[in-house]
């Protein structure tokens, strides 16, 4: 078992199984919200669906209206169960306070390089921490 | 991040469920970005996109209407799905029509714009705000001198509360030059401004990109266009124009410490940009978009001039997308009556890719607009020509594209 701390930025504990990308996420018009599936072509994860998932990724991209699309899968039970960034921007983190996901960023090593997709994660939104395996 | 009392009142309740969810988005964006307080902010802009909101975004404002929330500083909204004058038609439409009403009985003004400059709602130089819409961040910082950064949900929690995490285009050396760019194309028509907006977005990344060398003085209108280009394609909220935006009186002003080698602009470069936009697989044209962002009025006396007293081919959807306040002052003015006599459907509030009314997929679209013409391609899989405002007009009236691609000088 691996521990790793960053900053919590939204709390509450959750656990589910990593789906891992160096590469940003855009959950408005990248995220199908009546599937969870990633859709943005040529996207490392295009095909795979977020819902329950812990996403690990580097950080938001695209338009500023995918907090509201957190919002939309979290009202379709198809958001992940947690997020960890690199750095989290403005877009996922006021997106996980509204949508209820514990999201951590800045941990102490690049968690899209220490975690493999598939690996059971467990995320501490109010500690800061994530416990891998 | 450092709270006042009044403000640690908002985030633990006792100011009520709205200025708490508030105060929550707030500091947690202030956290990622190790803001150490919240500033107050003198305006926002709200972005309440039906098709981005959905159901759950509706329940969210009709929630924080029901629980007493209220918009504390001027709000100005972005660009509908819908056109007011119409009837909703559906139960997306019905949504929408709720969120504005939402909006307004939070005290928003219902201006409806992408472009919210051409109707008189613009920040003082230095001020801070918070506006959403990705195309106001670069009016708002380069253009006008104000201070935003590119805000989603967080310009509601701004509205609600007056207050903003003082982080990125707030701080003084968060605006300075990251990377230098000397034009030597000749940069003069609107679409062209559109394919610099673009080709300098991709390029700089992350680096605020300073402008040198352009042959000519920008109009509203082109700034409009290449701040909404540019960040279309990046997360940029600012760029600066040597000697035409305010913090950029010269090129040192923006590298204080010394600026770097000028990556030089040329023809073949936007040409390039040029090709990588026209997608259009035939000459026919089906689609005219013009106003993206919404038209000014110069921009639909300009169509009108144009068409003279041709009129648009039947199977031709002609559009000019526009707000409300500038529709009206083109009725006033006799503009609006010459385009609708010409077959030119004028759209007030929203466009043809901001609208539950989506395009014929395969459509070929002629625009003088990157930002339409990815958007229209992303979410409708059309075709693209690309040209001028006077190339735009030709296609409508016959039918298929001509060109040329763009007039050069």
């Amino acid at each position: 078992m691996r521990v790793f701390t960053g900053i919590g930025l939204v709390g509450g504990i959750a656990e589910g199984s990593a789906l891992v990308t160096s590469d940003g996420i855009a959950f408005n018009l990248g995220v199908d919200e009546r599937t969870g599936i990633v859709i943005e072509p040529g996207h490392p994860l295009a095909g795979q669906s977020v819902a329950g998932r812990v996403v690990v990724c580097r950080s938001g991209k695209g338009s500023s209206a995918g907090s509201f699309s957190l919002l939309q899968l979290a009202d379709n039970r198809l958001a992940p169960a947690a997020i960890v960034n690199i750095q989290a921007d403005a877009v996922i983190t006021a997106g996980a306070v509204l949508a209820r996901i514990p999201l951590v960023h800045r941990l102490d090593i690049d968690p899209t390089a220490a975690i493999r997709s598939g690996e059971r994660v467990r995320v501490d939104g109010d500690a800061g921490t994530v416990t891998v395996g | 991040m450092k709270l006042s009392p009044e403000q640690a009142a908002m985030l633990d309740g006792r100011r009520g469920w709205p200025q708490q969810i508030a105060l929550e988005m707030l500091v947690a964006v202030g956290k990622a970005h190790d803001a150490p307080d919240l500033i107050p902010i003198r305006s926002a802009h709200v972005v309440i996109d039906g098709l981005a909101l959905g159901a759950p975004g509706l329940a969210f404002l009709e929630r924080l209407v029901a629980e007493g929330g209220r918009f504390v500083v001027p709000t100005s909204l972005n660009a509908l799905a819908i056109d007011r004058r119409r009837a909703p038609a559906d139960d997306g439409e019905r949504q929408q029509r709720r969120m504005l009403e939402a909006c307004e009985k939070m005290g928003a003004l219902a201006s409806c714009s992408c472009n919210p400059f051409i109707q008189g709602i613009v920040p003082a130089f230095g001020e801070a705000v918070a506006w959403s819409e990705s195309a106001t961040a670069p009016y708002v910082n380069a253009v006008v001198g104000a201070r935003t950064n590119r805000e989603g949900a967080t310009a509601i929690a701004a509205a609600l509360t007056g207050l903003t995490p003082r982080y990125g285009m707030h701080l003084d050396h968060e605006r300075r030059g990251g990377v230098l760019y000397e034009v030597t194309a000749p940069v003069t028509s609107l679409d062209r401004f559109n394919l610099l907006g673009t080709l300098i977005g991709r390029r700089a990344g992350d680096r605020i990109p300073v402008i040198a060398g352009l042959d000519r003085r920008p109009s509203l209108e082109n700034l409009v266009g290449f701040g909404a280009a540019m960040a279309v394609v990046s997360a940029l909220p600012m760029y600066h124009m040597v000697g035409v935006t305010p913090e950029a009186p010269t090129v040192a002003a923006v590298f204080p410490g010394g600026a770097p080698a000028a990556e030089i602009i040329d023809d073949a470069a936007l040409a390039a940009e040029y090709r990588r936009t026209a997608s259009a697989t035939s000459r026919r044209v089906d689609v005219v978009s013009l106003g993206c962002p919404h038209a000014s009025l110069a921009q639909m006396e300009e169509v009108a001039g144009l068409l003279g007293d041709r009129r648009v081919v039947d199977r031709v959807r002609f559009y000019v997308h526009t707000n409300a306040t500038t529709l009206a002052a083109a009725d006033a003015a006799g503009v609006l009556a010459r385009l609708e006599a010409a077959g030119i459907r004028v759209t007030a509030d929203n466009c043809a890719v901001l609208s539950y009314d989506k395009l014929p997929r395969a459509a070929q679209l002629a625009t003088n607009s990157a930002k339409m013409a990815l958007f229209a391609t992303a979410l409708s899989g059309v075709g693209i020509h690309y040209g001028d405002v006077a190339a735009c007009v030709e296609a409508g009236l016959a039918g298929y594209w001509e060109g040329p691609w763009s007039s050069p000088g």
